[in-house]
């Protein structure tokens, strides 16, 4: 080993050998390692056996390889689990949960879960999809406009990163903000979630639009815990031929380096990402991206796929070329490893430290495995597409990851100590199950449940996202069938868009498509178990009413929580995931990739940690076998039946009539997982067979909501009677039918011509006929009385809905006249 | 922040742009690129709209131009062809070198000026890009060529709220540099 790092004082870099642990965890906090006493103590030990000291850019390497960004500790460390009075030891997490339902269920169509970049599963012989979502929530918070438009460029890169490579066909965004008229204080450094949002939505509108993705699914949901800790969760789907799903790195492929060049941008992603934020940043932590150099990559690569010029390839995200190397060598056959000369990388400034080179996170960068026969092919096909190639080393069977900079060994690591040397340590959790109370019978009246419903319509969970929606290019493409945004005038709230990947398949004969949608709802948060259990299925019945075929669905998780250090946070964790499980093997639909964000927390000035909701967001994608039957949510005539499938209960918790009416210890709704199950296979089949108009899930503000937007939508009345709802025992009185957020139900518009053999395919599944379609657009309730209990315009709720937005976001007002469209 | 409230262009462009690559010996030019009056400054509107939700009430226009500063071995009427030719649309927009007050769209009275440019080590892709399109021009490749906003506001407003408007606005004191002067 040459020298281990250029002369410093003592103070500043002790002797590791001999240095106390506290000397360490000071240097761990200076430097921004987040590495804990146990890991300190680990390193050291290590080096100790080797009877030498370690260099900046090893314990650089180690930090950022061992991050719980990159790492995962918390879902896979032991956790033991107070839950009321017993106590258990869960041994990981992920293993135990998540890769658990999915081992146990074994779909032969999942042809790659929890391994690689993203999620793979069939599409159909020829082509496979690739699904993979990530947060970028630390970057946004600090710098939205830039940190929203990395994160999309990363998840982009990971699709493109995936096997051979995946060329995407749609980008998705869920976002988690604070109200935009929050009027609180908030400390210096915390931007406004007015600006947040804006320049969030511009950054994700500017990445995806300029590289000719369509960005066409999503969801937002507002809620003042985000005000310091906003959430941007972006996700992309590709499309690949089965033949690239599987990779294999041989000893002797070179390591070649494309895209953009390297920087100090983006120092320290990983290790910044894994503890909480406080007002002191640096502009180092802040990348910016480059849409037009990815794009360019991602053309150069499909073309190279296509050649067979290169063996392998990974993104380089969090981490670098430490981590992107690091993680290939590891895949090399053999005992794998690597030897690379960082003097060979091409760089944006020549003042880089090596340590620098070796972590820099810039953006738009790949590495391949090259056989060293192609590297020539290669290096002629990058430079036609515009691309810069180095060649950086090669891939080894040492078992080593060696790094120079010209003459000067930076870093020499066994493999197995990087990946496997991260000492494990068992993590203390606390549940305790929240105090409800049964639901009460609330009796309100006519005029009362109206106002409730105008309220609901523009509650900012409801509301429109048009504002939003309209900023991405969701058609470039050409082939989103199903659009965000639907119905006759082009603007009612769709549940799931539908893509025909007509531009990568190139076959218009072929009608198989692919549906993809959310589920999210924090406000359950109080249950973690009951809200991964509605997130489920909600992703699902999204699915169901763009009539795709949920049989073959899969799912993609990301918790995004505070910090697993605090016991409780980590019970709700612990809980959310047993939820995800118990919903996976309950609806048979596996989970192929997912993504956890801790320490999504703010300390404020006393101190203390101010955690953010616990949020789970479950991603959906599932096939549509034609699209030609795909369905959409708005009422499409008169005179057709209504059905709803599904029983309301009149457990209110994290609903939006418990949040008017303050019904704080409601109950959350649980999930009859297997009735919900059964139903969405049958209304798949019937939207296959062409036998629905439209169809709408219950979601946030319950049956008066969904009726709501399905009637102005279509610019179609409805009439419902409320007496024909099949109902729980508990749910009583006309609110609580109204507004319950009962899972698993589904509004079905069908033709008189189609009742029969609708009603023949739904047999075996509750399911009632509630009401009718009308040509004047009203919502006409009737009551349990008979009488109409209310009677409102839906072109007025229409306008409510429409408002609230622009309004709070203060766009567009004074082009428009205060937000009338 | 820097804050200038001196009136003297030369002088704000030296603050605007203090450059290493001047100090190398090459020229610096600040390209400046506005909407012509009369047509639509969407971005100067929908500031316009935000303004009162920071508490700033007396603002009547804004104007948004964008600014290219070029450091490399190119004459002023190489820089002048960029202009005309590369970084505006001569249909809708004008443009202007080194504060020049040349054109109707920068002759507008009094106003308070604010400048947002992205600190050093901050990648600029947009400013890459227009390295490499003036090299396709066949023109010398810039050392450097970095992009900023400039804002001009007028109405009755005092530098207190445009610093307000500056910090919770226009920039990011993470990623930005800013200036503020009255002209």
């Amino acid at each position: 080993m040459s020298r281990p790092l250029p002369a410093t004082d003592a103070a500043a870099w002790p002797q590791w050998a001999c240095a106390p642990v506290k000397a360490l965890q000071d240097l761990s906090a200076r430097h921004g390692w987040s590495l804990s006493a146990d890991e300190l103590k680990a390193v050291q030990a290590h080096f100790a056996a080797l009877k030498r000291e370690p260099t900046r850019a090893e314990v650089e390497m180690l930090a950022q390889s061992w991050s719980e960004h990159c790492r995962h500790k918390t879902f896979r460390s032991p956790i033991r689990l107070k839950d009321g009075r017993s106590t258990r030891l869960i041994k990981s997490l992920l293993e135990d949960t998540l890769m658990a339902a999915t081992r146990k269920l074994a779909k032969p169509w999942c042809l790659s879960v929890f391994k690689d970049n993203a999620g793979v599963v069939e599409f159909d012989k020829r082509w496979a999809l690739a699904y993979k979502v990530e947060t970028h929530n630390h970057p946004c918070a600090i710098e939205p406009y830039g940190g929203a438009e990395t994160g999309v460029g990363g998840v982009i890169r990971d699709v493109l990163g995936v096997g051979l490579g995946a060329k995407p066909v749609l980008n998705t965004d869920v976002f988690c903000f604070c109200p935009p008229d929050y009027a609180g204080e908030l400390p210096e450094g915390v931007l406004h979630p007015r600006r947040t949002l804006t320049c969030v939505v511009a950054g994700v509108r500017d990445y995806g639009n300029r590289m000719g993705i369509p960005t066409a699914a999503g969801a937002v949901y507002f809620d003042e815990g985000y005000r310091f800790n906003p959430l941007v969760f972006v996700g992309t789907v590709g499309l690949m031929p089965h033949g690239a799903v599987h990779t294999s790195i041989q000893p002797g492929d070179a390591v070649v380096a494309i895209g953009g060049r390297t920087g100090r941008d983006g120092l320290h992603g990983a290790t910044f990402s894994s503890t909480g934020l406080d007002k002191g940043v640096d502009s180092t932590a802040v990348q910016i991206g480059h849409a037009i150099c990815e794009k360019r990559v991602l053309d150069a690569l499909l073309r190279a796929r296509s050649a067979k010029l290169y063996r392998a390839l990974t993104d380089c995200g969090a981490g670098g070329f430490s981590s992107a190397v690091g993680e290939m060598a590891a895949r090399v056959q053999g005992k794998g490893g690597a030897r690379v000369d960082l003097a060979k990388a091409l760089l944006k400034v020549s003042d880089l430290e090596p340590w620098e080179v070796w972590l820099s996170e810039a953006q738009e960068r790949m590495v391949l495995a090259v056989p060293p026969k192609n590297l020539k092919a290669l290096q002629e096909l990058m430079a036609a597409e515009s691309v810069e190639a180095c060649v950086l080393g090669e891939f080894t069977s040492t078992g080593r990851i060696e790094v120079l900079h010209g003459e000067q060994r930076i870093v020499d690591l066994d493999l197995d100590f990087v990946h496997d040397g991260l000492p494990l340590r068992e993590q203390a959790a606390l549940w305790e199950a929240p105090k409800t109370e049964p639901p009460a019978p609330l009796r309100l009246d006519g005029e009362r449940c109206a106002q409730i419903l105008r309220w609901a319509v523009s509650h900012l969970n409801v509301c429109s996202r048009e504002w939003i929606i309209r900023q991405y290019d969701h058609e470039v493409q050409g082939g989103t069938v199903v659009k965000p945004l639907q119905g006759i005038q082009h603007d009612g709230p769709g549940d799931a868009c539908v893509i025909w990947p007509i531009a990568v398949t190139e076959d218009p004969s072929d009608y198989r498509g692919f549906a993809v949608a959310h589920g999210i709802n924090p406000a359950l948060g109080k249950d973690p178990y009951a809200m991964a259990l509605a997130c489920v299925d909600e992703a699902l019945a999204n699915l169901v009413c763009v009539g795709a075929d949920v049989s073959k669905a899969a799912l993609l998780d990301n918790f995004c929580w505070g910090s697993p250090k605090d016991p409780r946070q980590l019970g709700a964790l612990v809980r959310a995931a047993e939820g995800c499980r118990d919903a996976a093997l309950g609806f048979e639909t596996p989970f192929i990739s997912g993504k956890d964000s801790l320490h999504n927390e703010f300390i404020d000035a006393k101190g203390r940690a101010v955690p953010i909701p616990g949020t789970l967001l479950i991603s959906a994608i599932a096939p549509v076998p034609d699209i030609r039957r795909a369905l959409t949510m708005d009422m499409k005539g008169p005179r057709n039946a209504l059905y709803i499938v599904g029983r309301t209960a009149g457990a209110l918790g994290g609903s939006l009539l418990a949040q008017h009416l303050e019904l704080h210890a409601a109950p959350c709704p649980e999930v009859d997982v297997r009735a919900a199950r059964d139903a969405y296979r049958k209304i798949s089949l019937a939207a296959q067979k062409g036998l629905l108009l439209s169809a709408h899930d219950l979601s946030e503000g319950g049956l008066a909501a969904a009726a709501s937007e399905m009637g102005f939508s279509g610019d179609t009345g409805v009439e419902i009677d409320l007496d024909k709802l099949p109902r729980a025992k508990d749910a009583a009185g006309e609110a609580a039918l109204l507004f319950s957020e009962t899972p698993s139900r589904i509004l079905l518009e069908v033709s008189p011509e189609c009742e029969k053999e609708f009603l023949k395919a739904l047999r075996g599944t509750l399911c009632a006929r509630i009401g009718t379609t009308l040509a004047n657009p009203v919502l006409r309730i009737l009551g349990l009385d008979g009488r109409i209990h209310f009677e409102e315009g839906l072109r007025d709720l229409k306008a409510l809905w429409q408002k609230t937005l622009p309004e709070k976001l203060l766009v567009g007002l004074n082009a428009r006249n205060g937000g009338k469209r | 922040m820097t804050k200038t409230n001196g009136k003297d262009p030369a002088a704000l462009l030296e603050q605007a742009a203090p450059r290493a690559a001047r100090s190398a010996g090459l020229l610096t030019h600040v390209v400046e690129v506005a909407s012509k009056l009369g047509f639509n400054d969407a971005p100067g509107q929908a500031l316009l709209g935000l303004l009162p939700s920071v508490g700033v009430c007396g603002a009547r226009e804004v104007r948004v131009s964008s600014l290219y500063e070029i450091s490399g071995k190119l004459s002023s009427s190489q820089i002048d062809q960029l202009g005309r030719n590369l970084l505006c649309d001569p249909i809708t927009q004008e443009y202007r070198l080194d504060l020049s007050a040349s054109s109707a769209a920068f002759l507008i009275g009094p106003h308070w000026r604010v400048e947002v440019w992205p600190k050093p080590q901050v990648t600029d892709p947009v400013g890459d890009s227009v390295r490499k399109a003036i090299k396709d021009m066949g023109l010398p490749e810039p050392e450097t060529v970095r992009t900023g906003t400039a804002y001009q506001i007028t109405g009755r407003i005092n530098q207190n709220q445009v610093e307000k408007i500056t910090a919770k606005l226009l920039s990011n004191q993470v990623i930005h540099r800013t200036k503020v002067s009255q002209l």
